[in-house]
């Protein structure tokens, strides 16, 4: 499966449902009633009216199909998605949609020790205290499996394949 | 330069098996008649066959699979950003295109319910250019209000 | 070649084209750069860089082009840049102490050297490790790529970004160089 089938499965059904019902609320009185009396579309024929209406009106089932996407992509990423739906939907020629795709959050893993989903930068498991992410040794960051050394105290790192996320000893 | 010290220069390389065919067959001639010179293309021998045969050094037994450990990170964070890529540039994009789209339909709406508009704002492009430029503005502000709570929120982390 | 299809499979980003095409240079790799920085920890770091940088490069990687010298030149930049960082001194001149190498088995296997003729070569081998460990860079470059990789001269120009008439002249010094330094002993 492509990179984006998958992505396109993170649209709710709801969103496709929407986006060709609104498609087809607004193609078909444009071109039954709209297009053969307009002073400038009336002259042309009647497969150019249609090209050019259900066409064109396809940018509207791709901006609804994305603001499905976002709602459905902020969720699965513990971001606000209400929000930032509404963002993707008022502000407008999708400049909401790419500031969304802009600051969006990195997508969270779920805890080893409880599964349970919490947001990408936390280091720590809310409800188990499991480490998440394997961090530095000696300055307790977390840090990334491509580095060598700790970005943040240049402290040598273990090779990723020996690096273990334990369980911390639960302070009570 | 004599021949036979050009023949010398060439018989260290002969035992690194590095010369031409034309050189080769110099150096195998004059070998023949010159007894020093073979001497001494003997005695490259040993020295080239060590060399060859020298133990090769072992990594770590865990070299590979440590490698590959952060190699395939790498290669997942480079697919991260090359899907980030095309999908930005698509929606740059459709953006454009909405824009574009939004003029004529803006011309059409209008144009439909211009009787009830004041003729000087409809059907000129100040509209589309206004328009557009509402879009960029709300596009603006929400970027920069995001941007300062994002810097806020990572400052608590 | 297998070498050609793991690459094409690599630029799509399949990862077990990566792992065949890491064991499969796992050795030679080590081998080249541990000649040239003389440290085997370094050395493994360094094979690790050179990997992280193919993954990086692999999509500029015009595939109908030599596989091995471009991995050996990055291999090779890397070590330069390190060498020019911590050890600058050692990249012209040879290593104050001597290196020895790491124990492996004797790799001898022709039936008609008598027991004598085997300890002579093992003995010769040693001094031949150490005579070059405290050749220069350059030379022990050179000398690993055409004997132990068996690189053709070309290819070795590649790699070192120098003409093959360098690259000649640097085999004949070098060869010259470890046979005065051996004969001395």
């Amino acid at each position: 499966m492509s990179r984006f089938t998958k992505e396109l499965r993170v649209i709710p059904k709801a969103a496709w449902i929407v986006a060709w019902f609104a498609y087809l609320c607004v193609t078909v009185p444009l071109f039954l009633f709209v297009a053969p009396t307009d002073p400038e579309m009336g002259k042309w024929p009647r497969w150019g009216q249609a090209l050019l209406i259900y066409g064109f009106l396809l940018l509207q089932v791709a901006w609804v199909a994305l603001v499905g996407y976002i709602y459905g992509d902020a969720k699965r990423r513990q971001m606000r998605y209400v929000m930032w739906t509404l963002l993707a939907i008022f502000i407008p020629n999708a400049i909401g949609m790419i500031l969304y795709f802009i600051l969006r959050d990195p997508l969270p893993k779920p805890c080893p020790g409880c599964g349970h989903v919490e947001k990408a930068k936390f280091p720590f498991c809310p409800r188990c205290g499991t480490l998440l992410q394997p961090t530095c040794p000696k300055c307790d960051k977390p840090v990334e499996p491509t580095w060598a050394n700790c970005a943040h105290c240049g402290q040598q790192l273990p090779e990723p394949a020996t690096r273990t996320t334990q369980n911390p000893s639960v302070a009570t | 330069m004599s021949e036979h010290d050009k023949i010398r220069e060439l018989l260290a390389l002969a035992a690194a098996d590095a010369l031409t065919s034309a050189e080769q067959k110099q150096v195998a001639e004059h070998v023949r008649s010159c007894i020093a010179c073979s001497n001494e293309l003997w005695a490259w021998r040993p020295i080239a066959s060590e060399l060859r045969r020298l133990p090769t050094p072992q990594p770590s037994s865990w070299l590979v699979q440590a490698t590959l450990a952060r190699a395939e990170a790498k290669l997942a964070e480079q697919a991260e950003h090359d899907w980030n890529r095309r999908v930005m540039i698509v929606l740059v994009a459709f953006a454009w295109l909405l824009t574009i789209a939004s003029w004529p339909v803006f011309h059409f709406v209008s144009g439909r319910f211009g009787s009830s508009l004041e003729p000087q704002f409809s059907h000129t492009w100040i509209s589309f250019a206004a328009f557009t430029a509402l879009g960029w503005l709300a596009g603006g502000v929400a970027a920069v209000m995001l941007a300062i709570r994002q810097r806020g929120e990572r400052r608590l982390a | 070649m297998a070498v050609d299809a793991d690459v094409v499979r690599l630029r799509r980003g399949d990862l077990n084209a990566l792992s065949e095409l890491i064991t499969r240079y796992q050795n030679r790799l080590y081998r080249y750069l541990l000649r040239i920085v003389r440290q085997p920890a370094e050395a493994e770091d360094l094979f690790q860089q050179t990997w992280l940088r193919v993954v990086e490069k692999i999509r500029s990687f015009d595939a109908s082009r030599n596989f091995d010298a471009w991995l050996f030149t990055l291999a090779r930049n890397l070590a330069i840049d390190h060498l020019r960082r911590i050890r600058p001194q050692s990249l012209d001149e040879p290593l104050a102490n001597s290196w020895h190498s790491e124990t492996v088995a004797d790799r001898i296997s022709c039936k008609d050297h008598t027991p004598l003729d085997h300890a002579l070569a093992a003995e010769r081998r040693t001094g031949i490790s150490e005579a070059m460990a405290r050749l220069p860079m350059m030379y022990r470059e050179v000398l690993t790529l055409r004997f132990e990789d068996e690189m053709k001269i070309e290819e070795i120009a590649q790699v070192t970004a120098v003409p093959v008439s360098t690259v000649k002249s640097r085999l004949r010094r070098s060869l010259e160089q470890l046979r005065y330094a051996l004969e001395a002993r």
